[in-house]
């Protein structure tokens, strides 16, 4: 009896162990799938092929020379990081005025408020776009700054959004009453309380921001007129005709960039209780 | 803590601190997307359903819609069974290092441009690409395949960009699961295999609706990767919509198929509400 329990029991631990072994190495294969396709860029940049192949063939750094100093790339390249600026200070500051209201406010129909303002990230973008053409044609803003920065913000007020709200939500409010015990006003408490408190959120908010904005296509594609261009619209045209390495190495620069970003985050987000990497799982309804 | 012993701002204060956006929403999102709706009804001798008549009765449009059905489904059933295990694993990861590594390889992609990695899968897979030389080095075939440009690459691009979006919540369900009950599932003698049928996987369910139907919203209106990875022969509605607007100029034919995508997705935000909760996610 006992020795029969006792075989039962070493082969259903061989079991897990075994199960155990399966997945890993298959979320491992996982894992692989999603991180190659963001480096395969790095490698095939330095190539001294006029075309892009990988392996890549020799090393040279006349790629990332071209991006830094024809006029062809580096304008579009300027004008992305213009656009990303501006959506993420403007989506940021209405992101966080509605998030106030939404937690702090007593507000009916809050779920249906809710619904409407995730909803654009749930709208095809190309749907977006086009119907934003049509008005923007009769208004005249295509092609303009302040066309582009706007609606680039509708697609970034989601995630600022969840995240800041999911921040609020969890704000210990005492913290801002005690403040004001002591004397502070309002501005005051704000300024030093409830900003330093929810500081990982905001931060979070504005990196997906930034990143969204200077990522975008589809949006851009439409409203950009014919006189200038987007980073993302240039490699996509590149994409579609000839195969030139500066994509690549624009590619390696925009992961590069992507990489300080997210260590720097890391950093400023050390001492706080919430960690960076959790952060975006509040924003995992993007695009 | 209750939630409402938060509330302090009145109702004027609160429309006042949400109208700038509120009134860019109108402005900029609803009225344009409401504005689809006319156009799509209107042709030189006025109101009409001829676009959508041609849409649904022209064969090659049905073909398109049914493409676009198909990949969407097939894109969400492979997140899932790709997706469900990875959560799981991440979930059940004792190590804070380790996971807090991981979970940065799931969020690597939401970092880096989709354009980069839809474009690596051009190289991979192109003829000379580097899966065809693999292959053909281990002899598993001896002329290159054709992987470029069909519904097999679409399928793989729009699996990677959206696998993340299934992990994510199923994840976060897993992780902030009561242990206790599967503690208890094993002391009442089920074994680690029906203590996950019975206990985990229905517990786990909120998550996989939100990250099934989430998938399944955004691979339907999906642009870039079959932009990118799918040729003239596997356009799919995103696609149509673009080549019709921007190539033929046919706008109101464009605005017939965008409302018709509009509709879908709205409908399905509504199902994903009923069922899933939206502003779950708002609290968590």
């Amino acid at each position: 009896m006992s020795k029969r329990e006792n075989s039962s029991h070493t082969k259903k631990r061989f079991d897990i162990g075994y199960g155990k072994i399966l997945l890993g190495v298959f979320a491992g294969m996982v894992f692989v799938f999603l991180v190659i396709p963001s480096f395969l860029a790095v490698p095939m940049s330095v190539t001294e092929t006029r075309f892009l192949v990988f392996p890549p063939q020799g090393f040279t750094f006349h790629w990332f020379d071209r991006f830094a100093t024809d006029e062809l790339w580096r304008e579009p390249a300027l004008f992305s990081l213009k656009l990303a600026i501006l959506t993420t200070l403007v989506s940021l500051i209405l992101g966080f005025m509605t998030s106030l209201a939404l937690v702090r406010g007593s507000l009916p129909g809050r779920k249906i408020l809710n619904v409407f303002l995730i909803s654009p990230i749930m709208v095809p973008v190309i749907i977006i776009a086009f119907a934003v053409y049509g008005v923007y044609a009769k208004l005249h803003l295509i092609g303009s700054t302040v066309g582009l920065v706007v609606a680039h913000s509708i697609l970034c007020t989601p995630f600022v959004i969840l995240v800041i709200s999911a921040n609020l939500y969890r704000f210990d409010i005492s913290m801002e009453m005690a403040a004001r015990n002591l004397g502070a006003t309002p501005i005051k408490t704000f300024l030093f309380i409830t900003i330093p408190i929810i500081k990982p959120g905001i931060i979070a908010a504005a990196v997906f921001c930034f990143i969204t904005s200077l990522d975008e296509l589809v949006i851009a594609m439409f409203l950009i007129g014919t006189r200038r261009t987007t980073l993302p619209i240039k490699i996509f045209s590149q994409l579609q005709f000839r195969i030139d390495p500066v994509v690549a190495a624009a590619s390696t620069i925009f992961i590069a960039a992507a990489f300080v970003i997210v260590i720097s985050l890391l950093f400023m987000a050390r001492g706080t209780k919430e960690t960076v990497i959790k952060e975006p799982e509040n924003a995992s309804f993007t695009r | 803590m209750a939630r409402e012993s938060i509330r302090r701002y009145s109702f004027l204060q609160s429309l006042l601190l949400m109208s700038p956006l509120l009134i860019l929403l109108v402005v900029f999102y609803v009225y344009p997307l409401l504005n689809l709706f006319p156009t799509s009804f209107f042709s030189v001798e006025g109101f009409t359903l001829e676009h959508y008549e041609r849409f649904f009765s022209v064969p090659l449009y049905s073909r398109i819609l049914l493409r676009t059905v198909r990949i969407s489904f097939f894109v969400t059933v492979i997140c899932f069974v790709v997706g469900y295990p990875v959560a799981y694993f991440l979930a059940e990861l004792k190590n804070p290092t380790t996971a807090g590594l991981l979970m940065a390889c799931v969020l690597l992609p939401f970092w880096t441009s989709i354009l980069v990695r839809t474009y690596s899968w051009v190289v991979l897979f192109q003829t000379q690409g580097l899966i065809n030389n693999l292959l053909m080095f281990f002899r598993v075939i001896t002329d290159p395949m054709n992987l470029l440009y069909r519904e097999f690459s679409v399928t793989v691009g729009m699996v990677h960009v959206l696998l993340p979006y299934l992990i994510l919540p199923v994840y976060s369900v897993l992780k902030n699961l009561d242990r206790n009950l599967v503690r208890a599932a094993r002391n009442l003698g089920a074994n680690p295999f029906w203590a996950f049928i019975k206990i985990v996987f229905p517990l786990s369910l909120p998550g996989v609706g939100a990250g099934v139907m989430f998938v399944f919203i955004l691979a339907l209106g999906f642009y870039i990767t079959p932009a990118i990875l799918g040729g003239p022969r596997t356009m799919m509605i995103s696609t149509l919509i673009d080549q019709q607007v921007n190539r033929l100029m046919n706008w109101e034919f464009a605005a017939a198929i965008a409302v018709v995508l509009l509709l879908t997705t709205v409908g399905m935000i509504v199902a994903f509400n009923k069922v899933v909760g939206l502003d779950k996610i708002y609290s968590e």
